[in-house]
């Protein structure tokens, strides 16, 4: 990317993990965080928030992470944010479909909250080059 | 934004982990449920739920620690994304193998939420001693301000040992942002910057400027001449420190400027027979974050006297059944109330009266109808006064805490009002284990650094009902109300095996302390008097056991 990541916009339906990342990306991390719930509040909010980064959950009731940034992208300021998932499951193929779809890397579930913010920034600066 | 201390984010994390321990049974008694239901008759929905839950599950559970739980989460997971979207429910066998994961499941929950009750246990949080916001989770806040950031994070990591939390800070601009959004409890400035000789010392200027309360600020710096000196008081620094810095030095003077006692409202005790004038009064002191006790009936004010402590009487001259006057006189028989102020409020206007009130006893006369902020103004200035007289009195001058004499009073007061309200109280003896050793290995200097180190431990880590004095040389004491002997065992082991792992620096060498502990109660003693014989006697016994430990005797 050519500018610094300061906002991030994290669509996350489980409470207890969102709490987490509160932690893991505005303290320790010291990024801007919005957390939505679910993939309709993201893309009712995403526009004001402007944010540098999608960070989507993949499996979530109602509208899932893929689905949702696939709406995300529709809207025009929204069209060029990068997004990466996070999910419970990786292997690698999937890692490539969702690379397809558009996103720069996946992070695998369960993470560490006190580096979680550190694998970002080296996927972001690992995409600026 | 700046990083925040490491301790303070592993307290979040660890608060984070205890809640996600306390939903984990409900979504385990979900997964149930729906396996249930599904055993009954297979739906895709259900099945969908149910996966979904596994699935979140399997990435939950490792991130707070409990991978075990989200491995086995997961092969349920990889099992159930198979038959997503099928009609066809799954052969026996593989029923079973899911029957088997959620049972794996729900015992590795309960294992779990059983753990995490017995540490609870340990620590003696939730068996009779509750922390209060004195302790750990609320410290106070310091921002360090120095571009040099290998010795300010270096002090900053010294500082934090002694319960505070740090926040350093290379830049001036980094410094101002932050504190416009948290203001910090007290701030440590560096003076000289690449923008100036006095860089520092102008930003806390314009600071203090834009404050309407005092920020207390330490100013540290390589100079120590009298113009940077000057500069630093106008400016509104409250203390300045040359380098190379002393950490003993700082930390004495943080713990003046954000002072562990000192900070509580003053007690003013209001003694009036109309109701409604007494809570007009009451709320006006109240407002003006006063703690207030009314006592309407002259009569009941022997009880309120010991239990509220109060600072101050603000009290009516004519009452029913005795005047303002003679109660005064009552007050002033008990030598422990002779420097109590008791200010009248009458609506006498005569001088003669007035001066009868002062004659036996009153410090004040205001005079009905009054100012709200007079009343305010006079009643904190006579407060203060008597607060810091009374702690000239009874406090220890090196730690801070009670002395002997006024630790025994208090727990003659302590005992009787457990025995009338039937509560629990446990007393505690604390004696520095070797401590001659360290005045003759480093000197007494380093010594009297101990013993306040030990009291601002204790200080910090007990509650603000507690009451901690200096007992003796090296030998602390302290009164836990409302507790049982074995609660304040666990509280006062956790505080010894803490200390015990902290090094003392003297130069380049380093030592441990560790204390000895004697605990009674008046659950086995009946006085304050026994009480005080038992915890010695145990005190002896855990030095005969070999020191470092605690000990209850039968």
């Amino acid at each position: 990317m050519t500018h610094e990541l300061k906002k991030i916009l994290y669509v996350e339906d489980e409470a207890d993990i969102q709490a987490v990342a509160t932690i893991a990306l505005e303290t320790v991390g010291g990024y801007q965080l919005k957390i939505c719930s679910s993939g309709d509040e993201a893309i009712n909010t995403a526009a004001a928030f402007a944010p540098d980064l999608f960070l989507l959950d993949v499996m979530m009731p109602g509208m899932d992470g893929p689905t949702t940034l696939g709406k995300l992208r529709e809207i025009p300021s929204l069209k060029d944010v990068p997004a990466i998932f996070m999910t419970a499951k990786v292997q690698s193929n999937e890692v490539e479909q969702f690379k397809q779809i558009g996103a720069l890397d996946v992070i695998p579930k369960p993470f560490d909250p006190m580096t979680l913010a550190e694998r970002i920034k080296a996927i972001w600066e690992n995409n600026s080059a | 934004m700046p990083k925040q201390s490491v301790n303070n984010i592993e307290e979040k994390l660890r608060g984070l982990r205890n809640s996600y321990i306390q939903h984990l049974p409900g979504k385990i008694k979900d997964v149930q449920k729906l396996w249930n239901s599904l055993c009954n008759g297979w739906q895709n929905e259900t099945i969908d739920e149910l996966h979904r839950i596994v699935h979140s599950l399997a990435g939950s559970a490792g991130t707070f620690g409990f991978a075990q739980m989200g491995e086995i989460a997961r092969s349920a997971d990889n099992i159930l994304k198979n038959y997503r979207d099928t009609e066809m429910p799954p052969h026996n066998s593989v029923k079973d193998e899911l029957e088997d994961i959620f049972e794996k499941l729900s015992s590795i929950c309960n294992s779990i939420t059983e753990q995490a009750e017995e540490t609870k246990d340990s620590t003696g949080l939730d068996v009779g001693y509750k922390p209060d916001h004195k302790n750990s989770t609320v410290k106070n806040r310091i921002f360090m301000v120095d571009d040099d950031n290998e010795s300010a994070s270096e002090l900053a990591l010294q500082i934090e040992q002694f319960g505070y939390e740090v926040t350093v800070f290379n830049s001036i601009e980094a410094f101002k942002k932050e504190i416009a959004v948290t203001p910090p409890t007290a701030v440590i400035m560096d003076v000289v910057f690449p923008e100036g000789e006095f860089a520092g010392i102008e930003a806390v200027r314009k600071i203090q400027r834009q404050r309407a309360v005092h920020l207390p600020v330490i100013y540290v710096s390589t100079y120590g001449d009298l113009k940077s000196r000057l500069n630093a008081v106008r400016s509104g620094g409250d203390a300045y420190l040359t380098k190379p810095i002393d950490i003993n030095m700082v930390v004495e003077t943080l713990d003046i400027l954000t002072s562990f006692h000192g900070n509580d409202s003053y007690r003013i005790l209001i003694v009036d027979d109309d109701k409604y004038l007494a809570e007009h009064y009451a709320t006006v002191l109240r407002n003006a974050d006063l703690d207030v006790k009314i006592v309407n009936d002259p009569m009941d004010i022997m009880n309120v006297l010991v239990d509220f402590n109060p600072e101050l009487i603000l009290m009516d001259i004519y009452m029913p059944g005795c005047t303002g006057l003679e109660l005064a006189k009552v007050i002033r028989q008990n030598v422990s109330y002779l420097n109590l102020p008791i200010v009248f409020l009458s609506t006498e206007t005569g001088q003669e009266q007035q001066y009868a009130a002062l004659r036996m006893g009153g410090d004040d006369f205001l005079t009905k109808p009054i100012d709200e902020g007079h009343l305010i103004s006079s009643v904190i200035s006579r407060a203060q006064r008597s607060r810091k007289l009374a702690e000239a009195i009874t406090r220890d001058s090196l730690t801070g805490l009670l002395n002997h004499a006024k630790l025994r009073d208090q727990l003659d007061i302590e005992v009787l009002r457990a025995e009338r309200q039937g509560t629990n109280l446990t007393f505690a003896m604390i004696d520095i284990d070797f401590f001659k050793k360290v005045n003759d290995n480093y000197g007494h200097v380093v010594g009297d650094h101990v013993i306040r180190d030990i009291a601002r431990t204790l200080n910090q880590q007990l509650r603000r009902t507690d009451i901690i004095g200096r007992y003796g040389g090296e030998e602390f004491a302290v009164i836990l109300p409302d507790t049982d002997e074995k609660s304040a065992k666990y509280a006062l082991d956790k505080i010894r095996e803490e200390y015990a792992q902290k090094h003392h620096a003297v130069g380049k060498e380093h030592f441990n302390i560790t204390f000895s502990c004697g605990i009674s109660g008046i659950s086995s003693s009946k006085s304050a008097e026994a009480i005080v014989v038992k915890a010695d006697e145990a005190l002896y016994e855990a030095k005969k056991k070999g020191r470092n430990c605690i000990v209850i005797l039968p």
